[in-house]
């Protein structure tokens, strides 16, 4: 089979990269090998959300991605924030992965803003949860019924 | 290779993935790997204010090592064959 | 082309590694291995706060406390022409090379199955 590929990639001058891929990558991987090429957004670990050009993979989900943003939300305020040219990810740190519907990437609702400004409201979130996690714990002491 | 064999299966029923970052997230299962890494299609997170993010997104690659638990339709699941194929299991593995 | 290959291209370029702790560490790569252990040069590591700086001549990263690496566009390109100067050769010598592991990458084919050796212990979480 991968004879055949190669063949075919040698008539053609160019083969896709996704083509490549699919003659040599154990059927465990193939979830993965459909999306390659597509804009995806990945959620990593660390709670960070990534979106980019999903170039390459292999079985432990170690992601490849060209050209990456990482996308902050909070609140109604969003920011892109530009990732360097190329991206790898180690497979551990990915929780999931998914195709980005170009048309609704950005819902209606939300409102661009610059990087300084989301990470203010970054900020802001993290003080407030950490008041309410310390309110939480005192009212837990408290031991209402 | 008991449970790979049992969520191939369930594809194209309706599940609810919970993951360990506490992200659920509920959708068609499109297909499984040996790992469990789980591909679900038409997903709906199920609480979606708190993921924005993942509006835009209808298809979706799970990593099996994050999730916690499946949740599964009951009807699509034969208990009593899975507790015969378990125990063949258990059998060949002693 | 896949992900270890794009880092053995990556070999002699500057690249930025950021671990699983928040650290950063900036340097040359010399070089890595299929677990995806790394040996930088002229390093410069930055605390997980972005408030403390080191300056280190070598340094040695072991694969399983990478979260994820960034390099330059370039690096890509090589590594693609890497790849079809690989597979001219392999064919040339019918095609021995392509099982791949002579370039230390994870053999997945016909020895003996599933492909879950070398690299694979490498990944603690499973």
């Amino acid at each position: 089979m991968d004879g055949q590929g190669q063949g075919q990639g040698q008539g053609q001058g160019q083969d896709r990269l996704a083509n490549r891929h699919q003659a040599r990558t154990p059927l465990h991987a193939k979830a993965l090998i459909e999306e390659l090429d597509h804009k995806q957004l990945v959620v990593l670990r660390d709670g960070r959300k990534i979106v980019g050009l999903f170039r390459s993979c292999d079985q432990f989900a170690n992601l490849v991605f060209q050209n990456p943003y990482e996308r902050i939300i909070v609140g109604k305020q969003y920011c892109d924030l530009p990732l360097g040219s190329i991206y790898l990810v180690r497979g551990e740190n990915v929780v999931m992965m998914g195709r980005v519907d170009e048309g609704r990437e950005i819902p209606s609702t939300l409102q661009l803003v610059s990087p300084a400004e989301i990470r203010k409201a970054q900020q802001a979130e993290k003080e407030e949860q950490l008041i309410r996690g310390t309110m939480l714990k005192r009212l837990d002491f408290l031991d209402l019924e | 290779m008991l449970f790979y064999s049992f969520f191939k299966t369930l594809t194209g029923k309706e599940v609810t993935v919970e993951l360990k970052n506490d992200l659920a997230i509920t959708g068609i299962l499109h297909s499984v790997d040996q790992y469990l890494n789980i591909k679900l299609n038409e997903i709906k997170v199920v609480d979606e204010a708190k993921h924005p993010h993942l509006l835009a997104v209808k298809n979706c690659f799970i990593r099996g090592s994050v999730v916690r638990y499946i949740q599964l339709p009951q009807d699509a699941v034969d208990t009593d064959l899975l507790h015969d194929a378990t125990r063949r299991e258990a059998r060949n593995a002693a | 082309m896949l992900p270890l290959s794009l880092l053995r291209a990556a070999q002699g370029h500057p690249m930025l590694i950021e671990l699983k702790n928040g650290e950063t560490y900036n340097g040359h790569l010399v070089n890595c291995d299929t677990w995806m252990n790394v040996h930088l040069r002229e390093v410069i590591c930055t605390s997980k706060d972005g408030d403390r700086f080191w300056r280190i001549p070598e340094c040695y990263i072991r694969g399983n406390t990478v979260k994820y690496m960034r390099v330059q566009e370039e690096v890509m390109d090589k590594a693609v022409e890497d790849q079809k100067k690989f597979r001219k050769h392999g064919q040339g010598r019918g095609g021995r090379g392509r099982g791949g592991r002579g370039r230390g990458s994870p053999s997945y084919r016909g020895r003996g199955g599933s492909g879950d050796r070398g690299g694979y212990r490498g990944n603690s979480n499973r």
